[in-house]
């Protein structure tokens, strides 16, 4: 019970109270984009979320070894992007082996393996040194992180698109990062000032 | 001259109109999380200016012939082998920079800046053009990213470059996200009001596409498969790229055709498996038509309706005259 | 500007301008407490703040080159709602920064008021709250402990009626304008008089505000004792009158506002549990803001499918009446003599198509389709009724 309290616990903390893209920037790029292009959202959300589970667990696994433990900063940080790349590679093997796969499929792995989104997953957890099952919520937190950020920043586009009054030099990308700028300003309310890092 | 005008015009592209953090929404992390103040914002981008020279460079040379799912790997080699270095030199001789960067100056390894930039331009382009795109992006955004570091350290801490200007009134909310966020926002529309001033055919609008916006977040995997736009919608085909497409078709053209003198009874099992995923694919826009047929009917055939009802009542007078001719006539 | 120059104005300017005229009535209360409690304190704010709004929206105006009928009050509503949140002890500095963070960040981007996605004043709390929190809530320089402290620290007002006074009357620290439960409350009931269908959002929040103070008390003297002080703490009773009713962000089904009223209440109870500041109630409102577009997606519930069906009805029903110019000219007059055997059908014809001067449908489609058109020779005003 206890690790499944740490698990529920480590998610909603990565998904509300240290929100990964307004609180902390992470993938707030892909967030952006993809809210632009909604009817991508699932499948993205599906291999975001994927690999940032699967590269927190494998790194937090991968720390308990005490010869990387042992190891400084930077090359934890080369072992975690050399994971996030393993694992990529094995999927998109897996991918176009089964070949049912579309090709705009393996360009969405591509998209959804290498953001700073997923690189910042193992980053945090060896920075708070979390366990296994921490490690496990926080992945699947940024993942449903993403979506609500998509979707939070999807209906703020839609209203701006519907908007006709906005002045010519804020239409597009002004006005929707002032807009993407206040959703991060709401988040903040339940963090405070500190942002993890 | 025409070659000079050429250059200019993609230089002028690539920084200005399509200006990647302004417009495009590409590579928001660093900018938005790292550029506290003027230092640690010219210091991003010095770094960010190395990586994207470095890695088009690399990629225009080498990746050329990849394929596109491990060229993506490959890029990500490549900005490790720029960032890891730097990284150790900054521990090295400037530790309380280090501090500041945390966790987001390994994080540009994976800048979605640096492969949409290879991505786009530099396997598709030779040598020249690749460093001309990179080093005119990689100037556009550190440009930017100077500026909001110089704006947020004014406001948020009362500092330029450190010196202390002796503000009464500071802004500290500015050094979270959303004060990047927010400069960011304005300083878009800014350029944009200087853009639409100056180069009024150039819209920056197409940088970031909203066509898709307000459709439905829910869409099926298997309708997603046909969609034809990937997440970055990466633009003109090239040659390499057509010939490749151009070759899949010969091949699925015979492939059908040995199918056809082959085997034809297969064929009508798959004749006959066919319709049924046509209906279920052709079940969906039906209900949409209908829906549009409903929606038109209310007005259109209301008024077809009421011209062919004048159109009666046009007509209708000339018996009616004589109806009451006859009628007085009685 | 005189009633018949108002009528020509266009239609959402008009709801906007009576929107903000409510909002000044109802503000009475609350800022004559305002003034009662903090003398010319709070009126030196709120001018403050009102001038602010107003010389920012101009400017921003005019460097823009719009013209986003900024004369419907709302530049002023903003400013008394800032600045009434604000406790007695803000410079004049948190006044002006908090109104140019109100319309240069929150209205001018996004071009009229009602189109605003945020409600503006909210924002500004926010943003003044996030720069600077000590400043926000020193709300006096006399002894006392706000209630929204105390909830946050556990401690309880006990139940005692001279307690329960105070809390009525405003008598203990807070905000400016949302201290005196009684004086919202009076607003409260006037909005309900004049605006049934807005207030609906502001009493399911204050719902869940209830819900979750009995289902999960901060305090330990009783379940009821938690009720009053989360209600009557904070800003909760002045986010939900002014900021969950506030045009440019209300859904626009009664059953969406109410389902958004409440989730709105979830959020900001949530975020007064585990969130960092002492009164986050206006980071929710904005999370709230942000949901909008996700309440009008909720299916319609019966009685409103039974609504839309009876509208449905009327708008088809009367068949359409504008007759393009060009087919009545061709038509020739006809002498309608009635008799025995034609009266009936000729009544019919004549019903079928009357030329109307009421709405029809074709007047909507014309609407719809010339918004755009009929704003531009009104949006060159030079009335000055402020």
């Amino acid at each position: 019970m206890t690790v499944f309290l740490r698990l529920i616990s480590a998610a909603f903390y990565v998904m509300l109270f240290q929100n990964l893209i307004f609180n902390g920037g992470y993938g707030i790029s892909e967030a952006v984009r993809m809210s632009a292009k909604p009817r991508q959202l699932v499948p993205m959300t599906i291999f975001i979320t994927y690999f940032s589970t699967l590269v927190s667990v494998i790194c937090v696994l991968l720390d308990t070894i005490p010869v990387i433990n042992g190891l400084s900063e930077i090359m934890h940080a080369i072992i975690f992007i050399a994971v996030v790349g393993v694992l990529y590679l094995i999927t998109v093997s897996l991918v176009l082996l089964s070949g049912k796969a579309s090709p705009r499929t393996v360009r969405r792995i591509g998209v959804a393996a290498f953001n700073t989104l997923v690189f910042a997953v193992p980053l945090i957890n060896y920075r708070s040194a979390f366990s296994v099952a921490e490690a496990i919520g926080s992945g699947v937190g940024a993942g449903i992180a993403f979506v609500i950020a998509v979707i939070l920043i999807n209906s703020g586009l839609k209203r701006l698109e519907m908007n006709k009054s906005i002045p010519q030099s804020f239409k597009g990308t002004p006005a929707m990062f002032i807009y993407v700028a206040l959703l991060s300003l709401a988040f903040i309310g339940i963090s405070g000032n500190s942002v993890f890092i | 001259m025409s070659e000079k005008n050429s250059t200019f015009k993609r230089i002028r592209n690539s920084a200005v109109i399509k200006n990647p953090l302004l417009f495009e929404a590409i590579g928001l992390c660093p900018v938005v999380a790292i550029t506290l103040s003027l230092r640690l914002a010219v210091f991003l981008a010095i770094v960010t200016a190395i990586e994207l020279i470095v890695c088009e460079v690399l990629s225009s040379l080498l990746l050329k012939n990849i394929r596109r799912h491990w060229r993506v790997a490959l890029y990500v080699l490549f900005g490790v082998g720029v960032i890891f270095p730097i990284m150790g030199l900054v521990n090295r001789f400037f530790p309380d920079m280090s501090i500041n960067f945390g966790v987001y100056l390994p994080l540009m390894a994976v800048n979605s800046l640096v492969a949409l930039h290879c991505e786009r331009v530099a396997v598709k382009n030779d040598l020249k053009n690749s460093l001309i795109d990179a080093i005119a992006a990689s100037m556009s955004y550190g440009a930017v990213a100077i500026i909001t570091g110089l704006i947020r350290e004014f406001l948020a801490s009362g500092t330029i470059g450190g010196i202390d200007l002796g503000l009464e009134v500071t802004f500290p909310a500015l050094l979270t996200p959303f004060g990047g966020l927010l400069i960011i926002g304005f300083l878009a529309a800014v350029f944009k009001a200087v853009i639409n001033a100056k180069y009024p055919d150039a819209s920056p609008d197409r940088a970031f596409d909203t066509s898709e916006v307000t459709r439905s977040v829910r869409g099926s995997l298997k309708e997603l498969m046909k969609d034809e736009l990937d997440p970055y919608s990466f633009g003109t085909e090239t040659a390499f790229v057509r010939i490749r497409k151009e070759k899949r078709a010969e091949k699925n053209i015979e492939k059908t055709q040995e199918v056809n003198l082959a085997e034809p009874q297969k064929e009508k099992k798959e004749k006959v498996k066919k319709p049924k995923k046509s209906k279920k694919v052709a079940e969906a826009p039906k209900r949409e038509l209908r829906v549009r047929q409903t929606e038109e009917r209310t007005y259109l055939d209301d008024f077809s309706d009421m011209l062919s009802e004048l159109e009666e009542y046009k007509n209708r007078p000339e018996e009616a005259e004589t109806q009451e001719k006859d009628g007085d006539g009685q | 500007m005189t009633n018949q120059q108002i009528t020509q104005k266009p239609q959402d300017f008009i709801d906007m301008r009576n929107h903000m005229v409510d909002y000044a009535i109802m503000f009475t209360a609350p800022f004559l407490v305002a003034v009662l409690y903090h003398g010319l304190r709070a009126v030196v704010l709120v001018l403050i703040s009102i001038v602010t709004c107003t010389i920012c929206r101009r400017l921003g105006e005019k460097v823009l080159n719009c013209d986003f009928s900024s004369r419907d009050f709302s530049n002023w509503i903003i400013g008394v709602t800032f600045a009434l949140l604000l406790p007695s002890t803000a410079t004049w500095w948190m006044a002006v920064f908090g109104a140019i963070f109100a319309i240069v960040v929150c209205v001018l981007p996004f071009g009229k008021t009602i189109n605003s996605p945020f409600v503006p004043a909210a924002a500004a709390v926010s943003f003044v709250t996030l720069c600077w929190p000590d400043r926000m809530f020193a709300y006096s320089d006399t002894a006392g402990m706000s209630l929204s402290k105390m909830l946050s620290q556990g401690n309880s007002i006990g139940s005692n009626a001279v307690a329960l006074l105070e809390v009525f009357t405003g008598a203990l620290p807070s905000a400016m304008g949302a201290g005196c439960v009684l004086a919202l409350l009076g607003a409260l009931v006037f909005l309900t008089i004049r605006r049934p269908k807005d207030a609906i959002s502001a009493y399911t929040f204050m719902l869940a505000v209830v819900v979750m103070a009995i289902l999960f008390p901060r305090v330990s003297t009783g379940r009821f004792i938690s009720v009053i002080m989360e209600f009557c703490g904070g800003e909760v009773l002045f986010g939900a009158i002014f900021f969950m009713t506030y045009p440019s962000v209300l859904p626009k089904r009664t059953f969406a506002r109410a389902v958004w009223g409440f989730a709105g209440g979830i959020i900001c109870m949530l975020m007064r549990y585990f969130g960092s500041f002492e009164e986050p109630m206006c980071f929710g409102i904005l999370i709230a803001c942000a949901l909008t577009e996700l309440a009008d997606k909720i299916p319609l519930v019966k009685w409103e499918k039974v609504k839309e069906e009876k509208e449905e009805i009327k708008i088809v029903e009367p068949a359409p009446a504008v007759v393009p110019e060009e087919v009545l000219n061709e038509i020739p007059d006809i002498e309608v003599t009635e008799t025995e055997e034609e009266t009936e059908t000729e009544e019919e014809s004549v019903e079928e198509i009357p030329v109307q001067e009421s709405e029809s449908l074709h007047d909507v489609i014309e609407e719809e389709n010339t918004v755009t058109e009929t704003e531009a020779p009104f949006m060159t005003g030079g009335d000055s009724d402020e």
